[in-house]
This record gives structure tokens, sequence and C-alpha cells, in this order.
């Protein structure tokens, strides 16, 4: 039971961690971008949010919903704050994540296709990304401090 | 919510910075293998950055929570900080093959020694993570 739970505890940090560091990756590869290499640069920030980002998504939740099942919080209605806060953030962060893969996706291709427009929808991914890695430093903060 | 939450926030934000760190360090040496690839040791720099962040982070802030929760002589925290040690070392010279590699702006340089670099302090990283959470022996 304890292995248990210190089990999806490791799954859901583990996950969690490899999703804030692939998000930092790519961050600075989108402000790098605006440096020169920009098409290997944005194409590397797609594939940071698509083969990185969204994986550790799923290993952090699925770790999440892991440790929550064996918590009995539903049973004891005694869910402190921050959990109700983890949900909340790690389901909105999913919708950002994913509008952020989409236009960093059509971004790089358009560039690849030497399309002026591709410049225009770059500064929203990286923003998405910006917003993302703030949101989260605020649910690190929920989960380690636990101010409630 | 006292002194030490705030303690363990930043220690906790350590640890995120110093795995970023290890992606980081991944993510360049990948891309960097690549025909094409020269431009992500650009992200060299924030690398060692994160790393020398997280992991001055993680061992002072580690060692108040310990002096404060537990004691500093438990096997799971001597473990880490031996565990510390190694990633340091493997994650402050691959810091430096990675700088030279950016300052020749030349990726063939990067070969066996630098992934063998990085798998020890990947893997050591791990191992602290997980004597983080499991706390053998407590």
């Amino acid at each position: 039971m304890l292995a248990d739970i210190e089990g999806s505890k490791f799954t859901h940090v583990l996950g969690a961690m490899l999703l804030m560091g692939a998000l930092v990756v790519v961050f600075a590869a989108s402000v790098q971008a605006k440096r020169g290499d920009t098409p290997f640069l944005l194409r590397l920030a797609f594939r940071g949010l698509l083969l990185g980002a969204l994986p550790a998504w799923v290993l952090m939740r699925v770790g999440a919903q892991w440790a929550y099942s064996e918590g009995s919080y539903d049973a004891a209605r005694t869910e402190p704050g921050w959990i109700g806060f983890g949900f909340i953030t790690s389901e909105l962060g999913l919708l950002l994540l994913i509008a952020a893969t989409v236009v960093a996706g059509l971004a790089s291709r358009r560039l690849s296709r030497g399309e002026a427009s591709a410049g225009a929808l770059q500064p929203w991914s990286q923003g998405l990304v910006g917003v993302l890695i703030v949101l989260y430093v605020v649910t690190i903060f929920a989960m380690s401090a636990k101010p409630d | 919510m006292n002194a030490m939450d705030i303690v363990l926030f930043f220690h906790v934000l350590s640890a995120f910075a110093l795995v970023a760190g290890v992606v980081t360090f991944g993510a360049v040496m990948r891309q960097a293998s690549r025909p094409d690839g020269a431009a992500a040791l650009r992200l060299t720099p924030l690398a060692r950055r994160l790393w020398d962040i997280g992991g001055g982070g993680t061992l002072v802030l580690g060692i108040v929570l310990a002096l404060d929760e537990f004691e500093i002589t438990d096997g799971w925290i001597l473990g880490a900080l031996a565990l510390w040690v190694v990633a340091a070392g493997g994650g402050v010279r691959l810091g430096q093959v990675l700088g030279g590699a950016e300052g020749a702006r030349d990726s063939g340089v990067l070969g066996g020694q630098a992934w063998g670099l990085f798998s020890v302090a990947a893997l050591a990283t791990l191992g602290i993570l997980y004597l983080m959470v499991f706390k053998p022996g407590l």
C-alpha cells in the first residue's frame, strides 16, 4: 500500500519534472529562433512539445490520478484545496499545451514552405508556453508549500 | 504555512531546475548529433545555468530541510548526497564539453564521452528523485 502511494508519487513528480523540462527547452528554442537558425529551432520547439511535453503531461496526469485513487479523499470528503488546484491547472494546462503544439506545428510547417505568416504564429506559441511555465510554477508552490 | 514550507517550495523548484537541466542537456545532445543540428548547441548556456542553480538549490535547501525534519545521517539522505556529488561531477563536466563544442560551433566533438557523462548525470538525478520520494529505511 505504502509502496503503491510512493510509486504513484514518483510517477507524478517524474512526469511533472520532465514536462517542465520540455517546456523550458521549447521556450528557449523559441527565443533563440529569433536570432538565427529559425527553421531548425522552430522545428525543435514543435518536436519538444509533441514528443516531450505531451507524453510527460500524460505521465504526470496518470501519476496524479493513481496517487489520488490511493488517497481515499472521495470517501472521507477531506480533499485539500491544493489537490483541486492541481487538477484545474493540469486540465487547463493540457488545453494550452495542445494549442501551443498546434500553433508551433503550423509555424514550423509554414516556415519550411517559405510562407511569411509563419513569423506571426511563432510568438503565440512562445507566449502559450511561457504562460504554461508560470502556471506550473504556481502549481509547484501549491503542491509543495500547501498553503491551506 | 511557515518558513520551512517556503524552503521546501524552493527546494522542490530547484529540483525541477535540475531535471530541466538534464532534459536540456539531452535535447542539445540529441539534436546536435544531426547533420544540421549545430544550432542546438546555443541552448548549452541555459542547460548549464539550470544545472548550477538546481544543483546548488537542492543541496543547500535540502540540508536545511534535513537538519529541521530528519537526521542528516539517515541512510537515504547520505545516499542522496553521494548521488548528488556523482551527478554534479558528471553534469559540470558535460557542460564544459558542450560549452567547448558550442564555442567551436562543432557538434562533431560530441562522442561517447559526452553521452557517458550525460548518462551518469541523468541516472544519478533519477536515483536522487527515487530516494527523495521513497525515503528507504525511514
